[in-house]
Parts: structure tokens; sequence; C-alpha cells
């Protein structure tokens, strides 16, 4: 059965590929705009939808090359090469090179093609790819033809590797390594790991880094927070610091690191810090109902969380403790100076559906604060409705989830019922981020509102008394851009990666970027983009690090959009080459 | 607790004299050097003069202290109560022994300072290359040692560095022990792919498990010997693809019609001593059709698949099951109707006129083969009766600990469970009958004063045997008592090193009631 319906596979396939190849050159190929082709593209879309098997292309073409590291010209042998052809329906294959580096791949149909390599350990390469950040240039293959000169030349992964050492020289053993790069995940300049190591026996650590650009290293140790009962109050901790010595990230010794650098002999040497034990106590223990049955009025117990923040805020670590009956006092020993938040959550037991109680607080330590008290409330359950805008929706339920960067557990959902009205149960007080499902195709989030305040451009606190409703707006007429490479040297023959970004006051709002590649004929498509005031941005070569980054993308050269609800714009763009965006990022 | 422990050490603060000190260096067992920032932790475990307490643990009324090592391997600990105290030494470069780290008994005396030598045992390590059938180096494999005598056992150890481009690897921070080392790939073998569209084709040929050297089973491994702080380097390997086959089949959850969510499916080898180093790759699961597929070499299974609570299931029901399999060379189709744990009754009697206090009773399921979870326990009420929660289908050895008595058989509905191993698979089973024998067997001996006599069932293959043991006193005397009637192996071992106990040694043969007496000063 299998084997049959492989054989249709490619029955139709080659039938269609030959109708097709037979067909372009009458209708011109290579005009972009061909309205024939188009519907030739229809036509087999069409028919892989009414039930045909999927399609194997096929034709007699061969692409043939070699794959050599970059740095030395040497072949590598046992690479794995993945050739996509970017027709429809869009198909890839792979192959290994042999002894000699060589690669083949054969009975190819005509059009465009992007290859590219990579082996454990020996890196990356994709063809026309000049360096690790710059996209891939595509393989024109006409009908028959025979290429043998594809040469991919492979950049080796980075890695940082050094020391762990303690104040005295001696090596640290098992030291947490972390590897930081800078992003605006919330639109403001932070640092997210982007790898993590453990120091061995002999202090030693190797981090790969698959990214080139400025980085930072930090190291630590990890049993922090975890030492046996009887240790004593204040002790000497290795707390997180920087390469360079700092405990922020802000004041650390960057790391340039380029595409295939082997840099050795980044050493850390940490200095111990002494510590505080910070003690404190709950209150606001809810009293459990007395008629529940046999478990009521057992001990309850609640869950301390520690949560330590850099300087910007973000979670670095996290601790966690327990506080019981009678006095629920809590404590965390080795605590460091620096920037804390404090949360507290308990589960009163006696009822099923009981809400669970929270409490939350931020603390900058500098020296021993004394007792710190933290007052439980009832969680809150979010009220409100999705309502929609512009028709079109194919689906009438939506799914609204609350995540939050830093409070202790996973993201909670409600879906909508009647009217689009939902509650989103139990939710604890803090930092929410609001998410909405499904958006239909080109549609956008119109609005978030919580009470009065934005929430779409904004963050959403919830604290312990937060009533208000939560309306979110959907509409399914999002502006709509088509767009197209200017440069005709570039257009078509090489990936160019584009980028909406916000300007004006939502500079800054994540969400309302909008990322993608440009296609094989150098036409890009931005679907679903929420209305105002945009510039589009075409790179040669992704700039390092998170694209997002408003400062960059202020001193960058794009085209100025303006976009109203449901409108539809075409945009040519220049392309930002290589040097201008060092120029940009200097 | 805690409170009354708080208490108890104020009480005795104002009662005891606090002028008593310790002082000593902890030093490597090899070099002898000091080792510095050694963590060393002090506990009381006998007060020299203890006020009367009624109703209180003399030993709860001392807060355990710590120390680090200065750079001369010292430490100190002031104004300690006379006593018996225990020292514990801990550091990252030297991995605590299976019982834990080092550990002595000191006696201070009031007013004096006592002193005390404390050595640590170095790791050693194991490094080689991993190499590819032809001589290229594969990055990526994860090593593992496991104990040669017991490879159910974990092993302490500081860390392990998978290999790296160059195909090295390196376990370090082992205890001294004999072991097994075998390597993991995960990384995939290449299959070519014309050009298509869809999902790649699946792997149909794989790296596995090879133990050093060069051998593909448990049974073919050499026992590799470390000895304190050895770095054991040119542990090689050399792998070559072996053929996998698919194991799939549909999932399904008994009874309602509940959706497939939270399941996992796991595969393991039947084969003794390879099970623990088999790496699963985990299956993929088509969550709509209710199917999954994972890929393995040929040889017996144990396919088991467990379906964790979903968070708004208020019974927090778990479902599971467990089939044999056997892949060959073709793909091995299998559905896998998941049941709902069981909740297992039984009773306990214990036989004879003496009375045991039932509350003593402690019921256990003991997995006999990898499992989703532990079968589950549950403690005798006084009338003898218990019910094991939550028993998911598996095969589980039956252990029931009791202070005062012995187990003599054990039941499920009519049958007796041969070895007291308990199957599950086939969801439920009659109510569990457990006789306990209340005359226990002793054995009373004499041996060299101050070393340690393990006791052992001995038997092969007995993953939850009788171990225990005791010192020989001053007087060259020990004993061992509450034992079961069977055959026991005597010998003197290492407290420290249990998984090397009673390799050979004096067979002792203790029937019901009986007390033997040995006479051990033949040993070496």
């Amino acid at each position: 059965m299998a084997v049959q319906k492989h054989h249709c596979q490619i029955r139709v396939a080659h039938a269609l590929v030959r109708a097709a190849s037979a067909l372009m050159p009458t209708l011109g190929v290579g005009h972009v705009h061909d309205k024939p082709k188009i519907r030739l593209q229809w036509v087999f879309a069409l028919l892989l939808a009414a039930g045909f098997c999927a399609a194997q292309p096929q034709g007699s073409g061969m692409i043939a090359g070699l794959v050599v590291q970059k740095a030395n010209g040497e072949p590598v042998r046992k690479a794995i090469v993945s050739l996509t052809w970017h027709g429809n329906p869009r198909s890839w294959a792979t192959a290994q090179t042999d002894g000699s580096g060589r690669f083949k791949f054969e009975d190819l149909p005509a059009g465009k093609y992007s290859v590219e390599a990579w082996k454990d350990g020996a890196g990356r390469a994709s063809y026309g790819g000049g360096s690790t950040r710059q996209l891939f240039e595509y393989v024109t293959l006409g009908d028959g033809q025979r290429r043998s000169d594809v040469v991919l030349r492979m950049i080796r992964p980075a890695y940082i590797s050094g020391t762990v050492l303690d104040e005295q020289g001696d090596p640290m053993v098992g030291a947490n390594v972390s590897l930081w790069m800078e992003a605006y995940p919330r639109g403001t300049r932070e640092i997210v790991q982007q790898g993590n190591a453990r120091s061995n026996d002999r202090g030693e650590y190797r981090t790969p880094v698959n990214d080139a650009g400025r980085f930072y290293l930090s190291a630590g140790d990890e049993n922090q927070g975890s030492h046996f009962a009887g240790a004593p109050a204040q002790r000497d901790v290795y707390a997180r610091q920087y390469y360079g010595g700092a405990a922020d990230w802000t004041r650390a010794t960057p790391i340039m690191v380029a595409p295939g650098d082997q840099i050795l002999g980044i050493d850390l040497h940490l200095a111990p810090l002494r510590s505080i034990t910070l003690r404190g106590k709950i209150t606001g223990i809810p009293e459990a109902p007395p008629d529940d049955g046999p478990i009521a009025g057992r001990a309850m117990f609640v869950n301390v969380q520690m949560a330590a923040l850099s300087e910007s805020g973000q979670v670095q670590n996290l601790f966690g403790a327990g506080a019981g009956p009678p006095e629920y006092k809590f404590e965390f020993p080795n605590v460091l100076p620096g920037h804390y938040r404090l949360s507290a959550n308990m589960q009163p037991q006696g009822t099923k559906r009981a809400k669970p109680y929270w409490a939350a607080q931020k603390l900058d330590i500098a020296a021993d604060p004394g007792e710190i008290t933290l007052a439980l409330s009832p969680s809150i359950d979010i009220r409100g409705q999705v309502l929609t805008e512009g028709g079109g929706f194919e689906k009438s339920g939506f799914k609204v989830t609350l995540t939050s960067p830093d409070v202790p557990t996973g993201p909670v959902f409600a879906k909508t019922g009647p009217e689009g009205r939902f509650t989103v149960e139990q939710v604890p007080p803090g930092i929410w981020d609001i998410g909405v499902e499904p958006i239909p195709r080109g549609g956008y989030i119109k609005s978030m509102r919580f009470g009065k305040q934005d929430v779409l451009t904004e963050d959403m606190e919830i604290g312990p008394g937060s009533d208000s409703p939560l309306n979110i707006v959907v509409s399914s007429r999002g502006g709509k851009i088509d767009g197209e490479i200017s440069d005709p040297a570039l257009a078509g023959h090489r990936a160019i990666l584009i980028m909406l970004a916000p300007t004006g006051p939502f500079r800054r709002v994540m969400s309302f970027f909008n990322i993608v590649e440009s296609d094989s004929e150098g036409m890009f498509k931005l679907r679903g983009i929420t209305p105002g005031t945009y510039k589009l941005l075409a790179f040669q070569e992704a700039p390092p690090g998170d694209p997002r980054n408003p400062d960059m993308i202020e001193r960058l050269s794009g085209k100025t959009i303006e976009i109203a609800e449901g409108e539809l714009v075409n945009a040519k763009v220049d392309v930002i080459t290589a040097p201008q965006l060092k120029e940009a990022l200097k | 607790m805690r409170l009354l422990a708080i208490f108890a050490a104020a009480a005795l603060a104002c009662a005891q004299d606090e002028n008593a000190s310790l002082k000593g260096v902890v030093q490597d067992s090899i070099s002898h050097g000091p080792v510095k920032k050694a963590e060393v932790m002090l506990n009381i475990t006998a007060m020299a003069n203890p006020r009367p307490q009624p109703g209180m643990a003399q030993q709860r009324s001392f807060e355990p202290k710590s120390t680090t090592t200065d750079g001369s391997g010292a430490f100190s600990f002031t104004g300690l109560v006379p006593g018996t105290y225990e020292l514990r030494v801990m550091h990252p470069r030297y991995p605590p022994s299976r019982n834990g780290p080092p550990q002595r008994k000191v006696e201070v005396k009031s007013g004096e300072e006592a002193s005390a030598t404390m050595e640590i045992i170095p790791g050693a390590s194991i490094s080689g290359r991993v190499l590819d059938e032809d001589g290229d180096p594969i990055p990526g494999c994860l090593p593992q040692a496991r104990t040669a005598k017991n490879e159910l056992n974990g092993v302490q150890m500081l860390g392990a560095d998978a290999s790296n481009d160059e195909g090295e690897y390196r376990v370090y921070g082992l205890p001294a022990g004999k072991y097994v080392i075998a390597i993991q790939c995960h990384h995939d073998v290449f299959q070519p792919r014309p050009l298509s569209v869809g999902p790649p084709p699946p792997p149909s040929w794989a790296y596995p498990t090879q133990f050093y050297p060069l051998s593909a089973d448990r049974k073919g491994a050499e026992v590799v010997e470390l000895t304190p702080g050895l770095e054991k380097t040119g542990v090689d390997f050399r792998l070559t693809p072996g053929r996998v086959y698919p194991v799939r089949g549909r999932l399904a959850i008994a009874g309602a019609m509940r959706k497939l969510e939270n399941v996992n499916v796991m595969l393991f080898p039947k084969e003794k001593g390879t099970r623990s180093f088999f790496g699963n790759r985990g299956p993929s699961i088509d969550w709509e059709k209710g199917t999954f597929e994972m890929f393995a070499p040929p040889g017996a299974y144990t396919l088991m698949a467990f379906k964790y609570p979903s968070p708004d299931d208020e019974a927090q029901k778990q479902y599971g099951a467990r089939r044999t399999i056997h892949v060959t060379d073709r793909p091995v189709e299998v559905d896998l109707e998941l049941q709902p744990a069981i909740d297992l009754a039984g009773a306990i009697e214990v036989e004879g006129e003496r009375k045991v206090q039932s509350e003593t009773f402690q019921v256990s399921l003991m997995p006999m083969e990898e499992s989703f979870g532990g079968g589950g326990q549950a403690q005798a009420l006084p009338d003898g009766s218990f019910i094991v929660k939550s028993v998911l289908p598996g095969i589980w050895k039956v252990q029931v600990w009791t202070q005062n008595g012995f187990v003599k058989s054990i039941w499920a509905g009519s049958q007796e469970l041969p070895d007291r191993v308990l199957d599950t698979s086939a969801g439920g089973v009659g109510p569990l009958r457990v006789l306990i024998g209340t005359k226990t067997g002793a054995i009373h001996g004499t041996g060299p004063a101050g070393r340690f006599v393990a006791v052992v069932t001995a038997a092969e293959n007995e993953p939850f045997a009788y171990r225990n043991g005791a010192t020989i006193d001053n007087n060259g005397e020990f004993s061992v008592q509450g034992l079961a009637p069977g055959k026991y192996r005597l010998s003197l071992a290492d407290q420290a090193s249990p998984e090397e106990w009673a390799e050979e040694g004096q067979e002792v043969t203790v029937a019901e009631g009986e007390t033997v007496s040995v006479e051990l000063t033949n040993f070496k």
C-alpha cells in the first residue's frame, strides 16, 4: 500500500512538473508579475488540495559542489547538505559530502534553490552566506542544467573557554557559567541567556556561541542557598558575577565574538560576598472552613519564593522556602545584596475549589532589612470580553492566555463563552502578558484595555485589589504590505531579511514588530499589521543579537510607512548593506 | 519539633558548660596535603552529662554547626558542650561514597581541646574518545558510568562532559571503585533523501549504546577499576551504526472518552544490565490521531506508557500500560490501552502467639523494572488491613517491613506470589495476604575487633536483598538479629562501600527461630 502511494506521488509530481516546465518558457518565466504563471501555481495548488498525493518534483538538472572550511579552505567530509527547491511545492533533499568534501544532487527540476550544509562540531554554511548572519544566495538552475560549482564555506562554531577561579586562585568546581547576549524582550535593553556550562573538576568550562556580536559571561556557585540547615547565618557566597568583576551586566566587560572565534582564557575570578539570612513572616492566612470534613482545620503551608532580579528587573535566579503554623515564618539563608522579588502562595485546604492566596513584594537589600511581612490576599479572577470587528472570523471562540515573566506559575488561560465573555480564574498578582488565539489570517489585536489602562502597549500589572474588566478587540482588517526589494542585483538572487518596526510612541512595543524573509522573486508580504507608523527595513546581513533594537533602528535608513486599518500598501525598499549596518551599530 | 529543639538548646546552654572545643585538619588521602575550603559539619551523637529531659530526644538539643577549612586545611569549633560528636566533610572534588560523606566520631571533654584529622578521598576520572566507523569523532555522545556490581544504583559523581568536536569525553569526580562504562550517541546517522515534500523519512539506522570495550551488551563489558584520584585515559569507543525499526501503534485511555494528553511512552530493554544504559529517544506522539512511534534496535523490550493526571482532573487519576515486545527485522505494531491505576487492598496476618504491633508494618511495591514512579506504599492499620493506592501496570516486588518478624509468604487471591513478585500488567489482582512469621533468627559471632561484618542474602540477582551488618565490638563479638530464615553470606567489608559487600564470604543458613554462631577469625 505504502509503495503504491509512493509511486503515485512520483508520477503525479512528474506529470505536473513536466507540464509546468513545458508551459513556462512560453509564459515568460522570470517575470514576476506574469499572471499566467500565478494561475498555473494555483492549478498546481488546487490539484494538490483536491486530494492528490504529495508531489515529488523531478527533472534532469544537477547541483553539485564542495563544502570547505572557510578558515583554511580544507574540504569537510561527512557534512550534511540540504537543498531546497523554492518552486511549488517547496521541496527539499539531503546528501552527505564524500571523503573529499563533494556532494551531488541529481534529477532536479529547473528553478531556484538554496543550499545549506552543517556538521556537528564543524559548523554551518549556506551558499552565498559569507557570514553566519548573511542569508543565503539562490542557485538558479535552468532546465536540464548541470552545475558543479556550488561551494559552501563552513564557519566553525565559536567557543568561549576559560577557568573559574576563587579569590585564592584555586579552580572552582561545578560553577554555573552562563553566556548572555543583549536583547529587547520587553522593549528595553536586557540580557538574555544564550548558553550554559558548568566548570569541571579543574574549574574549566567551554561554551559554544551560536551567534556573533557582543556577549557577556557570568559565573556563580549554583549551590548557593541550598546549604544544610546548620549553616551559619552569615557566610561567604559566590554569587553570580560577570566577566570583568561586576555583579551587574551593565558594568561587565563584554566579549566580542566573531563567527568561528575560539576565544580562550576567559577566566572568571569570583570573590566571595558576605551574605545575610533574610527572615520574614506571612500574614493574612485564611481560615479553613470548619464544616469541610476530616481535613478541615489542618495545618496549611505557604510556599515562599524569592527571585533574584537583575538591575533591569529580570529574573536571574529562583530560591524557595516554606512557612507553616503557628507563626508562618520563613527564612532564606545566604542572601546577597541586590534586587529581589519575594512572593508567597498558598492553596487553602478544606475546600476543593478554594482560591489560592498570594503575596508579592519587591526588595532592595543592602543590609539585613529585619523581619519582612508578606500579607496574603486571594488571587484575582480576571473577567473580560473579546469583541470582533471586520467579519470573516472562522471560529467564534478565543483562548485568552496570561503569561507572567516573574510569577512562579505557568500560564493561566480561559476560553471565551457567549458574547466573547471570559474569566481567567485565580490570577496571582504580578505583571502579565496577554495572548489571544486564534487571530485570523490578516487580523490583529486592535485594542486591549484593563479598565482604563491600555495594556496592548503597556504592561498589565495585577495588584491585590484589581477588579477591572479586561476588554479585547480583535479585528480581521489588519494592514497589508506587498513589498519588493528595489536593488535588481539582490532581488531574487539573495534572501533579504525584512523588518517592519513601529516608530513613535510604540517603538518599544515588541508585538508590533514583524520580521519576514524575501522570496525567490525578491518579493515579500506582511499581513495583520496594527495600523500606525512604521519603518520598513531590509537587511543584507542580519543585525547581531535581537534585531528589534530601537536605538539601532533609529540610526538606520528605511522606508516610512503609514498604514490604516485594512489598507494595502505597496512598497519598494532599499537594502541596508553590511557596511551601512556596521556604521549604524557603532 | 524545631521549637522544642531550640527550647532544649536554650535550657542546656544554662545547664551545661560550653567550654570544650574541637580543632582539626582536612587532608587528601593520597597526597596527604591540606584540603582548602572543605565544608566540615559537626553534630552531636551523645552528650557527656545529659540532664534528664523527659520525653525529649537528646540528639535534638544540639543545632548542627558547620565551618570551612582555611588555606592550610584547618578548621575549629569552639563553645562546645562536652560529648561525642560526629564530623562529616564535604568538598566538591572529593565525591562522597554511597553512604554519604566521610565521617568520624570524636569525643570532646570538658575544658579540653580535642583534635581530629579527617582524610578525604579524591575522585577519579575516566576519559577517552568516541569515533565512528570511519574513525571520525562523534560529538555530543553521553558517557555513562555505573557501578559494576549493581548498575541500577546511581553513581555519585561530579559530572560528565559529552564528547566534543574531537570526540573526547570525560567523566570526573567518581568515587574509587569498579565501574562499567558505556556511551550513548543520539547523533543521527545520515540518510539521504531525494527532492521531496513532507517530513524527513523515519530513521532506519542509529548508533547503539556501546560498552567499553567495543561490546554491544553488558556481558562483554570490562570492569574498569578506579583507585582514588586516578585519571584513567584511553577508554575509547568505536561505533558502527545498527538498524533500528519502528515500534508504533495506537494509544487509548480505558473507560471514558478521555482526551489523549500528558502521556509518555518508553521502551526498556529486557536484558539485565543493559536497560539502565539504554537511551530512549522520546517517542513522537500524534495527539490528534492518538498514535505513537519510536525506534529501537532488535531485542526484547518492556514497552510502558503512562498518563500523568491533567491539572484539571480532580481525582488526579493515573493511567498506565505495560507490554512485552520483541523487535526483530520489521516494524512492531502495538496498540496500548492505558488502564487506570488500581487500589490494591490486602491484610497482614501474624502467626503464633506473640503479638506484633500492627502499626509497624509497611507494605511497598518496589519496581522490578524501570517504571513511571514507584508502585506506592501503605501502612497497615491496627487490624492488619492496608490499601496500596494508585498501583500502575507493572512487575513489582512486594516488600513488607516489620521490626519483629519476617515475611513467610505473600498471596494474591488464592495464588502464592513466586518470589513475592506481583504482576499488575493485566490490571486488577486479588486482595493481598501477607503471612508474617515471628520466630526470627540471629547470627552471633566473633571476629577481629573494630571491623565491620556485612550480612547479605546469599542469592544471585536479588535486587532487594537483605543487606545489613554490624561492627565487631571491643570484645571481638557481634550479633545480627531479626533475620528471616534463609541463607546469608558474611564478610569483613568496608562499611562505606556496600556495593562491594559479600562478593565472597562465609555462607550461613539460618533456620526459623535459630541463632547461629560463627567464627570469623579465618578472614584476612
